[in-house]
């Protein structure tokens, strides 16, 4: 099933469909593809959410709080896309044998919540400050 | 034991990959039913603001019920031999929160442009 010289990186490759690439990998490995995939939309859902909730209860001036509730919801989409094309590409190095792919969703994800828990933090400290 | 009727029980995987997948739908399913629901509080009686988030509680209930039918195909897959990749719901999920996060802008844009 594996197949370490793989045709993946010839290029042509990458369009095929996805049914047509390779051969079919343990379905184990095809199931867990998915659930990582969705786990990934469940955190940009969860990005959403809170970036809502920060808009309408969050501490600080209603500038900031919309600006960091906003890049908090379209980091949430920019995840779900990103997350997509990381499930096709994984699905893909399996079906072929290649390596899996890496993938910069988590540095991106952890750099922009440190972001926000950060300035969130100050809001809250300097309004307790201040009252 | 081995018997489990409706031909949807010879083989089982013993890990319940296809049970522990299918519950990870529900909850992406009840998650885009979440933050749907959080829109449509966050508009409150604004009809036109409300409605991306009336359209997301229709699909996530959709999607829960496609899950359902995603379970069995699952199930069938695997016991014949064949492969439970299924990309087009996969694609559907991901653009379908894509939309809802453009939709949440647009959302928290317009209540901040309209107080009541």
């Amino acid at each position: 099933m594996r197949r370490s010289e793989s045709v993946a990186s010839s290029g042509s490759a990458d369009r095929l469909p996805l049914s047509e690439v390779g051969e079919a990998p343990d379905y184990r490995f095809t199931l867990a593809n998915e659930r990582t995939f969705l786990a990934w939309v469940r955190t940009a859902l969860a990005l959403m959410a809170a970036g809502v909730a920060l808009v309408q209860y969050g501490p600080g001036p209603a500038l900031v709080r919309h600006a960091l509730g906003l890049l908090m919801i379209l980091l949430g989409g920019v995840l779900a896309g990103v997350s997509y094309r990381h499930w096709e590409r994984t699905e893909r190095a399996m079906r072929v044998g290649a390596d899996l792919p890496r993938s910069p969703i988590p540095r991106l994800v952890a750099g922009v919540l440190t972001l926000a828990a950060a300035v969130a933090l100050a809001l809250t400290v300097v309004e307790m400050a201040g009252s | 034991m081995t018997e489990q009727g409706a031909g949807l029980g010879a083989g089982r995987d013993t890990g319940l990959q296809p049970e522990r997948t299918a519950m990870a739908w529900q909850r992406t399913a009840l998650g885009l039913g979440g933050v749907s629901a959080l829109l449509v509080h966050d508009a409150e009686s604004r009809i036109a603001l409300a409605t991306p988030g009336v359209v997301g509680l229709a699909g996530a209930l959709a999607l829960l019920l496609l899950v359902e039918r995603r379970y069995e195909h699952t199930i069938r897959q695997v016991t014949s031999g064949g492969t439970p990749m299924g990309p087009r719901l996969v694609r559907w999920t991901a653009w379908g929160t894509v939309l809802l996060s453009v939709a949440a802008v647009a959302v928290v844009l317009g209540v901040a442009a309209t107080p009541q």
